[in-house]
């Protein structure tokens, strides 16, 4: 009993030790894990930091610069517990489990521009039947200079061809606004020729064997209306089956769904407008324009102010690396988290020159490099910290080619220079064009990554003989052959559509083994597609207008957030004296340091132990209700 | 003696049949990746092929392996030298992008499942989703290394099939060759990748090929 007593004490005494080392937290009594002081309990987490009632995550996982394998692992089970509650229920009728299929490119366009034949021998040019075909061409050389397509039949020359050729495409979602809403293009193809791979083998009468395609300067305009509409399309959803033994009818619905995007949009989903919600691009927005990311500083009549965004990097001291995808290399020469400043150099990779250095002050944009009205570099410290790993890290931002863009300006897309015409009305950018400077070349040829344009050629020929029949129809079967031909313009879609293919429970997928079963009486499930991955990289957390609540994995020295948050609410920095090898979980409702979002830390001194506070979390939202 | 010589002579010939057996497994392990495959498709603008095991269209193959319902799924991260790479390093972001990505569309996958059937006997929305993420904790293991074992179990057959579907990462450490997605087997599905980054991208274009996310949209 004594014996006893005395472990009972030593255990309460090892205990109360414990817990007095443990005193700047709480560990939670049901499963063993810290809560950092000032942090709150897990339990406090409501189910909307995880998903919108909508069924979408309000959440994102954010990765650690500096993960291990561990880390991977914790990071990857809470992303397949946060996948099993993420979706949408909605009512449907039929089973059906829903599977895409893509098809290989996809033909937009395709133009016989030269065809000569029987067809059009005798239908376009009318030639009769017995006389007309006497001369009949032979071989390449004899083929017509008037068998191409003039816009309504096949009686034109070449250049009637070219004058009638325009072609107009509208593209879904191309370009996007503040990240979230898209915006469709329209593009005008006004002008299309030929240029024929060897020009003395070419008199322009019958088409060239071989050619590029040549659209030439101001060939193709790309326009983008940026006026934001909300807009309904109609869906039809089938109340009541049909019975067709007792003469039940079938019963549909007609049931309105709400969409939001710009008139191109619009038109492609045949909607109903029913309000702007916006009228175009403000100050302060964000946009791309062929594929490169602009912010507006400003917004004049028939101009605006901006700069393309590098991207925003975090740099340890003595580190030197390219800001973004830019041409600068951006060296930390030092860092003073008191004074709030740090100081950089930059050097010009495309030219080798060096500027600074230059003294950032926190929040404040500071032009490093001027050349005329162009900033052609702006930089600016959005954040300091100090972390184990590297010591002093200075998180730095920066924008290129600040300058205003007026009709008339260039814009540069691989190398292509494209010219802009901008309609602004001093408040709002409402549309902008832009038309192609550089004249584009090519067979295919690629026009803005999207279409892909070819130009081929065709001939056949046909012996009378082989036949027994009188090709000519000049009362004689000889040996002679007979050509026929056909030069074709063929605009491919580049990317693969998905095209929708749903298959019935029961139903065996062509080509595979697989049949498709489910549970009897099941609902759809509504899966959106991708536009925003669920994780991010703890560089790339965006502190200033953070976008979701945070999950952060990794401890201060896998995760620099995670080390920043520490820091903010001035955290033990030493995982390994202050948590041994437990678990560490703790939530921060409304973290200011990413403006109000919340913040679940999930965390430990050894990734295991991540692992293991990975684990915890994981049945907490299994819990949730 | 002879009885000796005997059992000396059984042991030599069980060593020898189990060293075949293991031999058999391991090969049928790797073979798994060394195949060309009869379908092929490239995914235009991303430098990534489709490719499977079967005469058919492979982007339908991907999406007939990804949709079928499983009693489990195991998510390999990577092999044992991408594992210390990771751990001595610590440049592991984009493995953990991909895994992430990854897993959270199973989960999503094998939740909605769960979440349907459990609709069907009469939960609430909410008791659910607590079903189908109890079930979706117990049948996804999301966390696996490489190891001998596991490339034996996969080799035998007895993870990888139509009940137990396998997802492997395979970047530059791990023997990568090319930069594909590819089904080689029922019930396994291959992220290929020449460097990590790519590999990440894969594994949002398998959102973009099931048209599940766990993205906004």
């Amino acid at each position: 009993m004594k014996i006893l007593g005395k472990d009972v004490i030593k255990a309460l005494a090892l205990i109360l030790g414990v817990m007095f080392l443990l005193s700047i937290g709480s560990a939670s009594a049901k499963s063993s894990y810290i809560v950092p002081t000032g942090l709150k309990d897990i339990s406090n987490v409501p189910k909307g930091f995880f998903v919108k009632p909508d069924g979408t995550p309000n959440v994102k996982i954010v990765v650690g610069s500096y993960a291990k394998a561990e880390d991977v692992a914790s990071a990857a089970d809470i992303a397949a517990a946060l996948g099993s509650i993420l979706y949408k229920e909605e009512e449907a009728k039929n089973i059906a489990v829903k599977l895409r299929k893509a098809s290989e490119t996809d033909v937009i366009l395709e133009q016989v521009i030269y065809r000569y034949d029987y067809n059009t021998m005798t239908v376009d040019h009318n030639l009769p039947y017995n006389s007309g075909l006497v001369d009949w061409s032979r071989s390449y050389d004899e083929l017509p200079a008037n068998y191409w397509f003039n816009g309504a039949s096949y009686t034109g020359n070449y250049s009637d061809w070219v004058g009638s050729f325009s072609a107009q495409f509208k593209v879904r979602d191309r370009d996007s606004v503040n990240g979230n809403e898209f915006y469709g293009w329209d593009i005008e193809l006004h002008e299309l020729s030929l240029l024929p791979v060897d020009p003395a083998d070419w008199d322009g009468t019958a088409p060239p064997k071989q050619a590029d395609i040549e659209i030439p300067s101001r060939g193709i305009v790309v326009s983008v209306d940026y006026t934001l509409y909300n807009y309904t399309v109609e869906k039809r959803d089938v109340v009541r089956e049909a019975y067709p033994e007792w003469g039940v009818p079938e019963e549909t619905a007609v049931r309105n769904e709400s969409r939001i995007g710009n008139a191109i949009d619009v038109e492609l989903d045949n909607g109903t407008i029913v309000d702007i919600i916006s009228s175009g691009i403000q100050a302060g927005d964000e946009f791309t324009l062929l594929g490169a990311k602009y912010h507006v500083f400003s917004v004049g009549s028939g101009n605006f102010t901006a700069g393309e965004i590098l991207g925003t990097d975090w740099f340890a001291q003595n580190e030197s690396k390219s800001l973004g995808n830019s041409r600068w290399e951006v060296t930390l020469i030092g860092a003073d988290p008191l004074q709030e400043e740090a100081i950089v150099t930059v050097k010009d990779t495309k030219t080798g020159e060096l500027y600074g250095p230059v003294f950032l002050k926190l929040g404040r944009p500071k032009d490093v490099v001027v050349s005329g009205d162009t900033v052609e570099l702006q930089l600016k410290l959005e954040a300091l910290s100090e972390n184990l790993v590297l010591g002093k890290i200075a998180q730095i931002s920066g924008y290129g080619n600040i300058k205003t863009y007026s009709s008339g300006a260039y814009v540069e897309y691989n190398d292509q220079r494209w010219i802009i015409s901008v309609d602004s009305d001093g408040r709002y950018i409402k549309k902008i064009s832009m038309t192609n400077e550089d004249e584009l070349i090519g067979n295919p040829l690629d026009i803005l990554g999207i279409y892909t344009i070819k130009y081929s050629f065709n001939m056949k020929s046909l012996n009378e003989r082989d036949v027994n029949f009188d090709i000519n129809r000049d009362g004689e079967i000889t040996d002679t052959s007979y050509v026929v031909a056909k030069a074709m313009i063929t605009v491919l879609d580049n990317h693969p559509k998905i095209q929708e293919l749903l298959v019935s429970v029961g139903d065996e997928i062509p080509g595979t083994d697989y049949i498709i079963s489910g549970v009897a009486g099941v609902k759809n499930i509504v899966l959106k597609t991708p536009t925003q991955p669920i994780t991010v990289l703890d560089r790339e957390v965006d502190l200033m207008n953070p976008t979701s609540n945070y999950i952060l994995v990794g401890s201060n020295r896998a995760n620099i957030l995670t080390s920043m948050i520490f820091g903010h609410y001035h955290l033990p920095v030493d995982f390994r004296v202050w948590f041994g090898e437990y678990p560490v979980l703790g939530y921060i409702p409304h973290c200011d340091l990413l403006n109000g979002r919340g913040v679940i830390i999930v965390a430990g001194a050894t990734p295991e132990a991540t692992r293991k506070a990975a684990t915890i979390l994981m049945q907490y939202i299994a819990g949730l209700s | 003696m002879a009885k000796k010589h005997l059992v000396v002579a059984f042991l030599f010939v069980a060593l020898f049949l189990g060293g075949f057996v293991v031999n058999s497994w391991y090969s049928s392990y790797t073979s798994l990746f060394s195949g060309n495959f009869p379908s092929s498709v490239i995914i235009q603008g991303e430098d990534v092929s489709v490719e499977g095991y079967l005469r058919t269209d492979p982007i339908g193959l991907v999406n007939a392996t990804l949709y079928h319902p499983y009693d489990r799924i195991t998510i390999v991260l990577g092999s044992s030298d991408t594992r210390e790479y990771c751990d001595s390093t610590g440049k592991c972001q984009f493995r953990t992008l991909a895994a992430v990505e990854t897993s959270c569309v199973v989960g999503k996958l094998l939740g909605s499942y769960y979440y349907e059937t459990a609709r069907e006997i009469g939960y609430n929305d909410s008791a659910a989703r607590k079903f189908a993420l109890e079930q979706v904790s117990k049948r996804i293991d999301a966390s696996e290394w490489l190891t001998f074992q596991l490339k034996l179990s996969i080799g035998r057959g007895e993870i990888g099939n139509k009940h137990h579907l396998l997802i492997i990462l395979r970047g530059p450490l791990d023997g990568a060759i090319e930069n594909r997605i590819y089904v080689p087997r029922r019930g396994v599905l291959v992220l290929e990748a020449l460097d990590e980054e790519t590999l990440y991208r894969e594994a949002l274009l398998i959102e973009g090929i099931t048209g599940i996310s766990c993205s906004k949209s």
